[in-house]
């Protein structure tokens, strides 16, 4: 869980080009200034390749804060063993 | 019913002191039998459409919980919840435009059909409604939400009486579970609702209703005025359009507090925006929040393998359709492409805009960013205002070839009695001035009472000695 | 505790800012007049001939014959002429006076003693939904407060109860305009004829605007109670449909008529349609679209009299005496 966390993180920088960028459970897209509705695909194609997952329209829908991507990605994980 | 009528005043009183006495338990039947009147009182007929939406809305709701995630049956009520929604809309909203656009066609390769255009009149307020009730299938579709159990709930939901005409549209996430759990009364919802009220009425009545005068005459004459008047009109529309929506969207705030609820807010002062990403933010942002969940996302991973592109695919289609929920004209539609436009250059350029802001001065960069925006949002604005497409580009033509013309603006302002003008032009600087103040005291109550109340009555005695009276429809009722 | 002073608060700071802001505007001057009417354009001005003509009313204390009504009845009927037959009489029609204005004016101004037949003007245009000028005219210049007050309550507006602020306020003052056409006992004359324009498109015979046919369903309830409030007075009353010119829509005028005549019949009150008078031509008799002109009174209120007399309403001259 950690893992995905700092991993999460890394993905995170390299989106919204801001090596400064720190993210917890609770952060949401108000938190950081770059992310929106039109970076938040980049985002979510960035995680999807850093993890080796995907993540479809559906999944995105419930989407509301990190803490909510982090499960996202786990169930993901868990799915592909 | 106006908010700022006789009549709503006397349907509110008998229902707020109806609300009061009845059992907590009871309380919402109050309110829908008010919402269910509210709405019919024009043209009760509607009420049956609106009814026909909530049950088969909440049928399929209670019907999708029954299945898993991916189930066919499941995609089926859905698709019954939406095609009911989108059907009625289709029909009262669009019929019309579309079969036109038929008969063009048909008459441009010269067959000689007798295909007369379809013309329902409009059930006002379908356009908020009905995207209220999509919202919510799609949340119980996506597992955002179980379906609501309580059907009185449910119906008090869609037919809500502050928000059903103009909005702000509703998301089940945050008004269902308001409606389980019904407020009691209290001064301090009172208070707030009363100030929001004011407030808003104020808006409406010393602004938007005095603007509409200057923006009617000009708009209604184009062929007649220089550029340099045509600004003033695109100008006073902006804060004309401004004050009236976001004037009836505090009214309805400032209502449904009264009882209690909390509406979503729908406006942060648009007009500082300094690109159009952040005015579609701080404009109406019940439907453009609407529109990125349930039509942006979706579209945009629907063709996540294009990339940048999905995005710009995306863009557009949401704007297109967000320019025609607005009403079913060809000025609309331009007015959502106009819009995709500047949001898919702001998308191509963010990077580049990064290293200028750097580079150059920062207010500048600031201001000038400002200054684009808010001419674009006027230019824009153009189509939401002008009666067709010939008008408005004549409009444009003329904004950019004669705004120079002071004397044509020097005898407008003479002809619509100046120092009457003027003092128009004052109480929109006040407006300016005391709507972000007065948004700011009214979120910290307990602070602030005494100033909320001096300032209120100030706005009270402002609303009777300025106001314009006499029936002025709102400028959202159309869309 | 706390809510009573909230609303105490509230309550002290409407009343004292809304008197001190009238107050305030009415007093600063802009070009010779208070600033009021800058800020919005239905205050109505002390002066003209409504100002005067209710002070003049009270010279005499009884008069044969008074008429009421909008500018058609005090460009219609002419004083003078009937005075020339015999009967002392005045105007008291003010601009575009609806008939719920007219209703107020008759039960604050007109009693039996004062009048002894009181000749309503009506017509199609003063039974449409009531606009403010009317209102605004009589609550700034009527002499009789009880009289403006009514009409500024039953308006139902704010704007009217802010022209009654305003009346208040300007009771002292001295009017601010006169009218030039005004020449006495309520009435005012008018030589000319037609424009130019306007007689070509009479001798031309061209079409004029279609008029739609709108009752005011407020205005019918308030002609239903003139009829019964001069019942109640017991003031002799008539009605008067006085001519039309060419340019009148006359489609609206069947279904008028229609209307009116079963609520005088109920009543066995008069009713006098002379909205096509013999000898009345448009070109000679019309200064404008609905007004006569000095001409056209003359011959109208001669044809009036003899009918007033023959159905012993009047009763002719020196009988009475």
């Amino acid at each position: 869980m950690d893992n995905n966390h700092e991993k999460l993180v890394q993905v995170f920088r390299e989106v919204f080009k801001n090596d400064t960028i720190t993210i917890s459970p609770i952060t949401t897209a108000a938190d950081i200034d770059q992310w929106d509705s039109i970076t938040h695909l980049d985002l979510i194609t960035a995680t999807e390749e850093a993890f080796n997952i995907e993540i479809n329209g559906f999944d995105v829908m419930g989407l509301k804060n990190v803490g909510d991507l982090l499960n996202l990605i786990q169930r993901k994980l868990e799915e592909q063993n | 019913m106006l908010f700022n009528s006789l009549t709503f005043f006397l349907f509110f009183i008998v229902v707020f002191f109806s609300w009061i006495v009845s059992p907590i338990r009871y309380r919402w039947v109050i309110l829908l039998a008010a919402s269910l009147f509210f709405y019919g009182w024009e043209k009760p007929v509607y009420v049956i459409l609106l009814i026909l939406t909530i049950l088969i809305t909440y049928y399929s709701g209670i019907k999708m919980d029954l299945f898993k995630k991916g189930h066919v049956k499941k995609k089926i009520f859905l698709y019954l919840a939406i095609g009911t929604n989108l059907g009625i809309l289709i029909i009262f909203k669009y019929l019309g435009f579309f079969t036109e656009i038929i008969s063009q066609i048909t008459g441009l390769f010269a067959f000689n059909t007798q295909f007369s255009p379809l013309k329902l009149i409009l059930p006002i307020g379908i356009s908020f409604y009905t995207f209220q009730s999509i919202g919510y299938s799609l949340d119980v579709y996506y597992g955002v939400r179980k379906s609501e159990k309580h059907l009185g709930y449910f119906a008090l939901f869609v037919s809500f009486f502050p928000q059903i005409l103009a909005g702000p549209i509703g998301r089940s996430t945050e008004l269902l579970p308001q409606f389980h759990n019904p407020a009691v009364f209290s001064w301090t919802n009172i208070g707030y609702g009363l100030q929001r009220f004011i407030w808003g009425l104020f808006k409406k009545v010393v602004i938007a209703d005095r603007l509409a005068v200057y923006v009617n005459d000009i708009y209604g004459n184009i062929a007649d005025y220089q550029g340099s008047v045509l600004w003033l009109g695109t100008i006073l529309y902006a804060f004309q359009l401004y004050a009236d929506f976001s004037g009836y969207t505090d009214m309805a705030i400032g209502i449904a507090r009264f009882f209690g609820y909390k509406l979503s807010e729908n406006f942060n002062f648009p007009f500082i925006s300094k690109n159009v990403t952040e005015f579609w933010r701080r404009w109406h942002i019940s439907l453009s929040t609407w529109l990125r969940d349930y039509l942006f996302v979706p579209l945009q991973f629907s063709k996540k393998k294009w990339k940048k592109w999905a995005t710009i695919y995306a863009l557009f289609l949401t704007f297109v359709i967000c320019g025609l929920w607005h009403g079913a004209k060809f000025t609309f539609v331009i007015f959502g492409v106009l819009q995709g436009l500047a949001l898919a250059y702001e998308m191509f350029t963010r990077d580049q805009r990064q290293i200028w802001r750097k580079k150059i001065n920062s207010y500048f960069y600031n201001f000038s960013s400002w200054v684009l925006t808010f001419t674009f949002t006027l230019v824009s604005f153009v189509f939401f205002r002008a009666e067709n497409t010939a008008d408005a580009f004549m409009l444009l033509q003329k904004q950019f070839t004669s705004f120079y013309d002071m004397k044509a603006l020097k005898n407008f302002i003479i002809a619509a009695e100046g120092s009457r003008f003027i003092f128009s032009l004052i109480l929109v600087c006040l407006f300016i001035v005391l709507d972000k103040f007065f948004v700011n005291t009214i979120h910290q109550q307990n602070k602030n009472q005494y100033t909320l109340n001096i300032l209120s009555s100030v706005l009270i005695v402002i609303i009777l000695l300025f106001g314009t009276f006499g029936k002025v429809d709102f400028i959202y009722f159309q869309f | 505790m706390k809510i009573i002073r909230h609303i105490f608060i509230a309550l002290l700071t409407i009343i004292i800012l809304y008197v001190g802001l009238m107050y305030f505007l009415k007093h600063i001057k802009y070009n010779g007049r208070p600033i009021t009417y800058i800020t919005n354009n239905y205050y109505g001005w002390k002066g003209g001939d409504t100002y005067e003509k209710f002070i003049e009313f009270f010279n005499s204390k009884s008069y044969d014959i008074v008429f009421v009504g909008s500018s058609r009845a005090y460009r219609g009927y002419s004083p003078f002429i009937f005075e020339s037959s015999g009967y002392k009489s005045f105007n008291l029609g003010t601009s575009a006076q609806s008939i719920k204005n007219t209703y107020f004016v008759i039960k604050n101004y007109i009693n039996k003693s004062n009048c002894k037949v009181l000749v309503v003007d009506v017509f199609a245009g003063s039974f449409k939904q009531s606009q403010l000028e009317s209102s605004s005219d009589l609550i700034e210049n009527l002499n009789n407060s009880k009289a403006a007050y009514d009409i500024a309550v039953n308006n139902k507006d704010i704007r009217a109860i802010n022209m009654l602020t305003l009346r208040y306020l300007t009771n002292n003052d001295l009017p601010y305009f006169n009218k030039t056409d005004y020449i006495g006992k309520g009435y005012s004359v008018t030589n000319d004829s037609l424009s130019p324009a306007k007689r070509q498109i009479v001798i031309k015979n061209e079409k004029v605007i279609h008029e739609k046919f709108e009752i005011d369903k407020e205005q019918l309830d308030y002609f239903k109670k003139i009829v019964e409030l001069c019942a109640l007075k017991k003031i002799k009353v008539v009605f008067v449909y006085s001519p039309i010119s060419y340019f009148y829509d006359y489609s609206v005028h069947a279904p008028f008529i229609k209307m009116i005549i079963p609520i005088m019949k109920s009543y066995n009150d008069h009713f006098y349609d002379f909205s096509k008078c013999n000898g009345i031509n448009t070109l000679n008799h019309f200064y404008d679209d609905s007004h006569l002109n000095q001409k056209g009174v003359e011959v109208f209120n001669k044809v009036l009299i003899e009918q007033l007399e023959r159905d012993h309403v009047i009763l002719q001259n020196n009988e009475s005496k």
